[in-house]
């Protein structure tokens, strides 16, 4: 697989990104960051340091819940799962994106 | 309370280990490395590098980890509120739900406390704006009246040489100034308008704090005597009343009964001082006027750095000054600063709100118990729901959590409702501007009020809410007896016999019975003193009688003009269909002009000064108002200006200074009446000219100045004291508008420049002078009415329970031969114990109390036997009435029944 650059994640997409990956099902924090840089094609890595305190603050925001649970490998893991809060933020949230990008682009193809 | 959502729940079980999210986060970061270690091993990473991989991809995993426990915190915080938060809202709704379900009970308890904490906090706002807040004047703890006195008085106005030489000694004082009266008509246009007009010093407004809104106050220079005075500045009032606000009357002329004044200024409408002042003018003090014609109001700022006291030290020397270069004038005055504060609100007014305040203090703690008391009854009632709440596992704490909830809901509601009552209050006291209340102007519901009533709130709900929550909870609860407490009460199906809840409410309404004994007694000797002042002989009468306000322009009229002009009116009038007869003086009885000078016996030791009231009346006064010449004659038309000075004195003047009696010689007086010595008499009054006055006649007392007492009264006939400002009064049957038309017609036909205000009955003026005393005893009395209705329900909700706790016990007496009326016998008596004891209790409060009150009466002392009397025997009738209704219940029991009821 090829490597393309990684881009940095612009703030705010972050959030973003996490409900988006977990708007599959629940997850825990490294499948949360495998898939973002799945879906992404191997472009957007995020980093450990903003995962977690970004899951924190969403789940303090009452997008997210979580529950302890055991992973394939039987180890102690927390899952998180959006909440019905969280489903409509990310659908807004979407929105607000693809405007935005779509202006952009438009604008860079001028 | 069904239990809808499980997550609260979890929340409280997540909740249960503080800091719990600590090791959380450890673990799911641990695991994060864990994972990430393995998807290397699994690219082909031998196991050591896949974790030293792992671990540098993370970073900085404390940084990582402090962040996540600062979110992890905020968020323990934030549920932790919200728990409590939703704990409260349970209690609030499960209190209301309980406040619905008993809305007898529920009624009460609002109605006691809206009406305590209403009257409670509508009283306050009196008392803040005029005891507590200062006046509304700058830095006002230093500004002070002056007023001169001697040996007999202390509360003299000033002459003008005495204030200018104060003014110019005094360095004690930053700034002196005074104000004088004056009436004029502004004839501008019909009908001419009565000014009430205070001249005063150039720095008057300054002294006060104010500034003119518009304009300019008066220069230094229309202040000097012979200066440019002719100069006026508006108070707001007539700025709007009579120039409908409009900006350019400043400049303009003001025609003042023909003397041409040019308005320079506008005061603002936070600025009436003295109250009654249209307009001001400069005071221009004429030094060279007499030294014995008191006529000025002293106002003064103590300067920054002194004291009243050193103010007070000061003024003496000046005083003694003076008096040493003027002895004929001044020996034996002196000067008395007081504070303006103790002036303008008085100590009787003062002593007025502390006991009306301290009877609305009593009324709230009455409300306080009273709703206490409610809550205990229901407390006992609801005793089954709480044992099964405790039962299912509620901790004291929460229980009594919950009933406090449910007492500060109520007292919130009396809280909101005693402001809405207090602010309706104050509505009806600006309405109806009681002229007994001082600054009434300020008195607001503003936001100390409110923090008030607030305070009382919650004092009240927590006092009541409190007492009734320990006793259904408390002491049944001690550690590990909760349960047996649950399963015991459970068991008897909540009926317990409560020995406590039934003292511990007789104590309670005993304490009703006492307060309410006390202010009832309170009320009553208010009353009776109010009842006395009523029935109090004036000596005068006044019933049938107008008053018509008479203001001749001094400049238009001489000193002979005015009293001929008197004389025209008063014939003018009388011509008027339906006069039965007029009279006039310079001073009506209760006005606002109350003059009184000094005066010696010609013949005796000259040291001996004494001082009455004086009056300048037409020779028909005395007829006009039915007041009996006792000895001697009245004055006649021959009294006039050329003529001899003579006087006539009332009676306790004359028993007072011709204490020795004869038998009246004939044709002396009315026959059998007592000769006192007095006639022919000469007496010193220190007049211009200094012609002394003869006694030729001797009139009743009346008491036309204090209802309390009789004072020294000395008349002069108008045409040897003339005055320009006098007061007609005109006695007849007729009234009404046609009739009052008339009298001003009769009056303009003599001049039509004069001002004529409205006529009012003379028993307006008496009833003004009552009004204090009328207020205040109406307010008492209500407040004790209030309280008997609370101690008479107290007492009857106390019966009424005593009677259905014991059905059981009552049931088996009736089964057991009980005649029905012993039972209400003994039932009433049970009651009747607890009101002799609270009202005993009250009646020795009321003894060490009454002697606060003895400022207040008048007539009676604190010990008044048939107030105490009568208070009694209504409480006691009140209180068996409100035992015996609800004891009548224990006769109609029916045995069976209720036996088989268990």
């Amino acid at each position: 697989m090829a490597t393309p650059d990684k881009l940095d994640l612009l703030r705010g997409t972050l959030d973003v990104l996490i409900l988006k990956s977990l708007s599959w099902g629940p997850a825990h924090g490294y499948q949360v960051a495998s898939t973002i840089l799945q879906e992404s094609g191997g472009v957007l890595l995020v980093e450990e340091g903003a995962l977690y305190p970004a899951l924190h603050r969403i789940e303090k925001k009452g997008w997210l819940e979580a529950e302890w649970g055991l992973s394939e490998k039987k180890r102690k893991a927390k899952y998180y799962r959006l909440t019905t809060e969280g489903r409509a933020e990310l659908a807004r949230r979407t929105q607000t994106w693809t405007r935005y990008a779509t202006a952009v682009t438009r604008m860079l193809q001028a | 309370m069904p239990i809808t959502r499980l997550r609260p729940f979890k929340r409280l079980l997540d909740l249960r280990r503080r800091g719990a999210y600590r090791q959380a986060i450890d673990d799911e970061l641990t695991f994060h490395i864990a994972e990430k270690t393995d998807a290397l091993i699994a690219r082909g990473w031998n196991p050591e590098q896949a974790r030293a991989e792992a671990e540098r991809a993370f970073g900085d995993a404390e940084a990582i980890r402090a962040s996540c426990r600062e979110i992890g915190q905020q968020r323990e915080r934030s549920e932790r509120r919200r728990g409590w938060i939703d704990e409260a809202r349970q209690d609030v709704v499960f209190g209301l739900r309980q406040l619905r379900r008993s809305p007898s009970t529920t009624v009460a308890a609002i109605l006691s406390l809206v009406l305590g904490i209403g009257a409670a906090t509508a009283l306050f706002s009196v008392a803040h704006a005029t005891l507590i807040q200062p006046l509304p004047f700058r830095d006002a703890d230093r500004l002070a009246r002056l007023w001169t006195r001697n040996a007999e008085t202390d509360d003299m106005q000033a002459s003008s040489p005495d204030f200018l030489d104060w003014q110019a000694q005094a360095t004690t004082i930053e700034d002196m100034a005074a104000a004088g009266f004056l009436a004029l008509a502004l004839t501008d246009r019909e009908p001419p308008l009565r000014l009430n007009i205070a001249p005063v010093s150039a720095s008057f407004f300054r002294l006060f704090g104010f500034e003119p809104a518009l304009g300019r106050g008066f220069t230094a220079e229309e202040d000097r005597h012979g200066g440019p005075s002719d100069v006026a500045v508006l108070s707001h009032r007539l700025f709007v009343s009579r120039f409908q606000g409009d900006r350019s009357i400043v400049g303009r002329p003001l025609d003042l009964d023909g003397r041409r004044m040019t308005v320079v200024g506008v005061m603002p409408e936070d600025f009436a001082f003295p109250a009654w002042a249209d307009l001001w003018i400069p005071l221009a003090p004429n030094p060279g006027a007499e030294r014995d014609d008191h006529d000025l109001t002293v106002v003064a700022r103590i300067a920054p750095g002194h004291s009243f006291e050193q103010a007070q030290a000061e003024l003496d020397q000046i005083a003694a000054g003076i008096a040493a270069a003027h002895p004929r004038t001044n020996e034996g005055w002196g000067i008395r600063v007081s504070s303006l504060e103790h002036w303008l609100i008085g100590p009787r007014f003062a002593r007025s709100m502390y006991v009306l305040l301290a009877a609305v203090g009593l009324l709230v703690l009455l409300a306080a118990v009273n709703v206490a008391n409610l809550l205990i009854a229901r407390g006992v009632a609801r005793r089954h729901e709480i044992s099964l709440r405790a039962a299912l596992g509620a901790g004291r704490g929460r229980l009594m959590r919950q009933l406090l909830t449910e007492g500060l809901l109520l007292a919130i509601v009396g809280g909101v409702g005693g402001v809405v009552f207090a602010h309706g209050a104050v509505s009806l006291l600006h309405y109806f501007e009681p002229s007994w209340i001082p600054f009434l102007e300020t008195v607001k519901v503003n936001g100390r009020v409110i923090t008030f009533a607030l305070v009382v709130t919650l004092a009240t709900g927590i006092l009541f809410a409190t007492v009734p929550t320990r006793h259904t909870i408390g002491a049944r609860q001690k550690a590990g007896r909760g349960t047996r407490f649950a399963t015991r009460s459970l068991a008897r199906g909540g009926r317990s016999a409560t020995g406590r809840g039934r003292s511990l409410r007789a104590a309670l309404v005993a304490i009703e019975v006492a307060v309410a004994t006390l202010l009832l007694i309170g009320a009553g000797l208010l009353f009776d003193t109010f009842l006395r002042l009523q029935q109090v002989d004036t000596g005068f009468r006044s019933a049938g009688v107008l008053l018509a306000r008479i203001q001749l322009p001094t400049h238009r009229y001489s000193w002979q003009e005015r009293g001929l002009t008197g004389a025209q009116l008063e014939e003018a009038v009388r011509a008027v269909p339906g006069v039965t007869a007029v009279g006039f003086t310079n001073a009506s009885p209760f006005g606002a002009f109350r003059p009184t000078n000094s005066l010696r016996i010609v013949g005796r030791d000259q040291g001996e000064v004494f001082m009455s009231d004086w009056r300048a009346i037409s020779p028909s006064y005395f007829d006009t108002l039915d007041i009996p010449v006792l000895e001697g004659r009245a004055f006649t038309d021959g009294d006039h200006g050329d003529a001899q000075p003579v006087t006539i004195i009332s009676r306790a003047m004359a028993d007072a200074l011709w204490p020795d009696r004869s038998a009246a010689p004939e044709g002396a007086g009315r026959p059998g009446a007592e000769h006192h010595g007095a006639i022919g008499a000469q007496i010193d009054w220190g007049s211009p000219g200094g012609r002394p006055l003869t006694v030729i006649g001797v009139v009743d007392n009346v008491r036309d100045v204090d209802l309390t007492r009789d004072r020294w009264t000395l008349y002069r006939p108008h045409k040897q004291l003339s005055w320009a400002a006098f007061d007609l009064l005109v006695r007849s049957p007729r009234q009404g508008e046609a009739f009052e038309r008339e009298i001003r017609e009769a009056i303009w036909s003599i001049d039509p420049d004069l001002p004529v205000p409205t006529l009012q009955p003379l028993e307006s003026s008496l009833r003004g002078a009552t009004e204090g005393s009328r207020s205040t005893t109406a307010l008492l009395l209500g407040f004790a009415s209030i309280s008997l209705i609370l101690a008479a329900s107290g007492l009857y909700g106390l019966t009424l329970f005593a009677v259905e706790q014991r059905h059981r016990e009552l049931g088996i007496r009736l089964a057991l031969g009980a005649r029905p009326g012993s039972l209400v016998t003994m039932i009433v008596r049970g009651g009747a114990r607890l009101a002799i004891l609270g009202g005993v209790a009250g009646t020795i409060a009321a003894l060490i109390l009454a002697r606060f009150l003895d400022a207040l009466l008048y007539g009676t002392g604190g010990v008044d036997v048939s107030v105490y009397g009568w208070v009694l025997a209504l409480l006691l009738t009140v209180t068996i009435l409100a035992c015996y209704l609800p004891a009548r219940r224990a006769a109609r029991l029916d045995p069976a029944i209720t036996l088989r009821a268990e």
